[in-house]
């Protein structure tokens, strides 16, 4: 009886699939999840992954552009153990909310945005940009020839004839000419932009085949995507991040590394793993491997 | 279950107070303007001009106080040195070496260094003042903190309220005459505003349906009634810009709400313009802004008679420099320098607007009265 009104009470607090537990705790909750998704190996990753730090969201679940704080995790686990030693310190930054998602807008006329302010994230490797239209404000990513005043569209026609790619406006995918420099891409139609979001990342339409797009990633692999996916015109900002070494061991301490031992080397083709070209990408469906017969009912 | 603290929702909007269908828009103290000047020069429908008005220019050299420079440096140091409280100040990190930790620092805090010297400066004006027209003390009135200014209006199928706060605000028995003649309010309606296309003016303010509506001036309606300056104290680190955009609201809502009591059903055109004065101090500068009502229309941008507004900007009464001590036994303290008299003479001018006016008409009241 006590057990029936637990269920009710908690499992209403978040409805997903893969847990069907009661909980007692918001802890004990995310233990739970972690170790059930571990199980099914939904997400593959090495065990002693922690992300460097979550973000406290607001209770409202809606959109604000004021910064919120961030929580740094230490290379601790649920169960408060450090799972991953070269995580730890950092200085205390302000997490904006970036909005990956593309709004909705008119048929042929497209919504137009105003560049109001470009400053560089905290957290991340990208710029944030502010961008605005009638009462609503937002971050997006900034692209590498950003200015204020400048003026951004969206538009989610596909017409017969390609559109001209202007910097910064985004169009499906399939409303691109060939050769073009995309980035914030969504895998889903209406997911929202995944793909290339980092600072200088930045990939390019190859070829249209029937009803699928073919786009090559920053690392050189070849993907087939639909039309209707979104994607904005450009390369992302602050390309140049990667370029600049480190100081020393004092620059990465105060940034959120701590140090680890010199013991390690890069393996090559000396050690006898042989290293392999990329795979190329095949659009036709191969055939299968068995014979097939129809029975027909003559 | 309902009183633990982990499992706490928070109410909806349905479940708080003051919750109406129709959403409005609040404007505050704190809402800071992304465009500036320009989105609340679009917002009160208002011509710019860069300079004080002509009428006012004429009263710079007019008032004189007595060892002007000994008495401001006074009343400068009296705020930053000689106060004797201690109070732990805000950590502060410098944008030049931002990873130095620079050691906490005791002394006096920002509000009181800025109400000290401010109030200071306006007690010497008025007695510069009343030293030349004697009869000021009987027609005006000097209110700190005054409460509950408010306004609400229309604006292209949107409601908006503010609440307005101001810190100081001097008021006079008869109303400020226009800085402008009639023949330029009539020729204004060919010039054109400024326009922010994607963006809408009110893109800063509170979008709630929790609101209450109110209008009321803030002081009294029996004496002294008509508003002659506004003083806002800047405690914030905004920019010069921001800062004048809110002393233009501040202006165009008291004007608002001391319209709707005297003329309840206007729309349009008033008979006889409205004019606000607004200081703006900091601890170091001061910026002044001339505001001049001719319209309550403020939805059409383009046709129509508009508002004027005068901004002066950036006068500064000296410099503040903070110790940076990397840099080894030059800059330990804080060294105050470049003393500038301008700006206070123009305090002056802007509060001894409109003297004569007032010292005659008060005269003229008292022999009716005696007769």
């Amino acid at each position: 009886m006590a057990l029936s009104i637990f269920k009710q009470t908690f499992s209403l607090l978040r409805s997903s699939s893969l847990t069907n537990v009661f909980c007692s705790s918001e802890r004990s909750y995310r233990l739970a999840a972690y170790r059930s998704r571990r199980k099914f190996k939904t997400e593959r990753r090495p065990f002693h992954y922690v992300p460097k730090g979550h973000p406290v969201l607001p209770p409202d679940g809606k959109y604000t552009t004021e910064p919120l704080t961030y929580i740094r995790s230490g290379g601790r686990d649920l169960n408060g153990k450090v799972v991953n030693a070269k995580i730890g310190g950092g200085p205390k930054v302000n997490w904006y909310m970036r909005d990956d998602h593309y709004p909705e807008a008119e048929e042929t006329q497209g919504l137009e945005e105003k560049v109001l302010r470009i400053h560089p994230d905290p957290i991340r490797t990208a710029h944030l940009a502010l961008v605005g239209t009638g009462n609503h404000k937002r971050y997006i990513i900034a692209h590498q020839n950003m200015k204020e005043g400048d003026i951004i569209k969206t538009n989610r026609d596909i017409p017969t004839i390609s559109v001209r790619a202007m910097e910064g406006n985004s169009h499906p995918l399939g409303a691109l000419p060939m050769g073009t420099i995309v980035h914030n891409i969504e895998k889903i139609p209406g997911e929202g932009g995944r793909v290339c979001r980092a600072g200088g990342a930045s990939a390019q339409v190859l070829r249209k085949v029937g009803d699928k797009v073919i786009l090559r990633l920053p690392s050189k692999h070849e993907i087939a995507l639909s039309f209707n996916c979104m994607a904005t015109v450009g390369q992302v900002s602050n390309s140049g991040h990667d370029d600049i070494p480190w100081k020393g061991v004092g620059e990465k301490m105060s940034a959120g590394y701590r140090p680890r031992t010199g013991w390690h080397h890069r393996k090559t083709g000396y050690h006898g793993k042989k290293i392999k070209p990329k795979r190329t990408f095949i659009v036709k469906p191969t055939p299968p491997k068995y014979e097939t017969y129809k029975l027909s009912g003559d | 279950l309902a009183d633990d603290p982990r499992f706490y929702v928070p109410p909806k909007g349905e479940e708080k107070k003051n919750y109406r269908e129709t959403p409005a828009f609040l404007y505050n103290r704190n809402c800071r303007f992304i465009e500036g000047t320009k989105q609340a020069c679009f917002l009160t429908k208002s011509v710019r001009y860069d300079g004080m008005p002509e009428s006012v220019q004429q009263l710079i050299d007019k008032f004189e106080v007595p060892d002007e420079s000994r008495l401001v440096q006074k009343a400068i140091l009296k705020s930053q040195i000689w106060d004797s409280t201690r109070e732990k100040l805000p950590k502060r990190r410098d944008p030049e070496y931002p990873r130095y930790k620079i050691d906490r620092e005791y002394g006096i805090p920002l509000e009181k260094r800025l109400n000290m010297l401010s109030f200071d400066l306006l007690r010497m004006a008025d007695t510069a003042i009343a030293s030349q027209y004697p009869e000021i003390g009987r027609s005006r009135r000097l209110i700190f903190y005054p409460n509950g200014m408010a306004t609400f209006f229309k604006y292209s199928d949107s409601l908006l309220s503010f609440y307005l706060g101001i810190d100081a605000a001097i008021t006079s028995t008869s109303p400020l005459p226009p800085f402008v003649p009639e023949e330029l309010v009539e020729s204004s309606s060919s010039e054109a505003i400024p326009s922010l296309y994607p963006i809408s003016p009110t893109i800063d303010f509170l979008k709630t349906n929790n609101y209450n509506l109110k209008n009321s001036i803030g002081f009294s309606e029996i004496s002294c009634k008509f508003p002659h300056t506004l003083i806002l104290l800047n405690n914030d680190d905004w920019s010069e810009d921001e800062r004048q955009a809110r002393a233009l609201v501040t202006a165009m809502g008291l004007a608002v709400a001391q319209v709707k009591k005297t003329y309840p059903g206007i729309k349009d055109r008033l008979p006889t313009p409205i004019s606000v004065q607004v200081i703006n101090m900091s601890e170091t500068t001061m910026n002044f802004t001339y505001f001049q009502l001719n319209t309550i229309d403020f939805d059409n941008s383009e046709a129509g008679v508009k508002n004027f507004v005068w901004f002066d900007t950036g006068n500064v009464l000296f410099e503040r420099r903070l110790p940076q001590p990397w840099k080894r036994d030059k800059i330990l303290e804080t060294s105050l320098e470049n003393l500038d008299l301008d700006p206070f003479k123009k305090l002056l001018a802007t509060v001894g607007n409109c003297a004569e006016l007032e010292d005659s008409s008060t005269q003229f009241k008292e022999k009716l009265i005696e007769l």
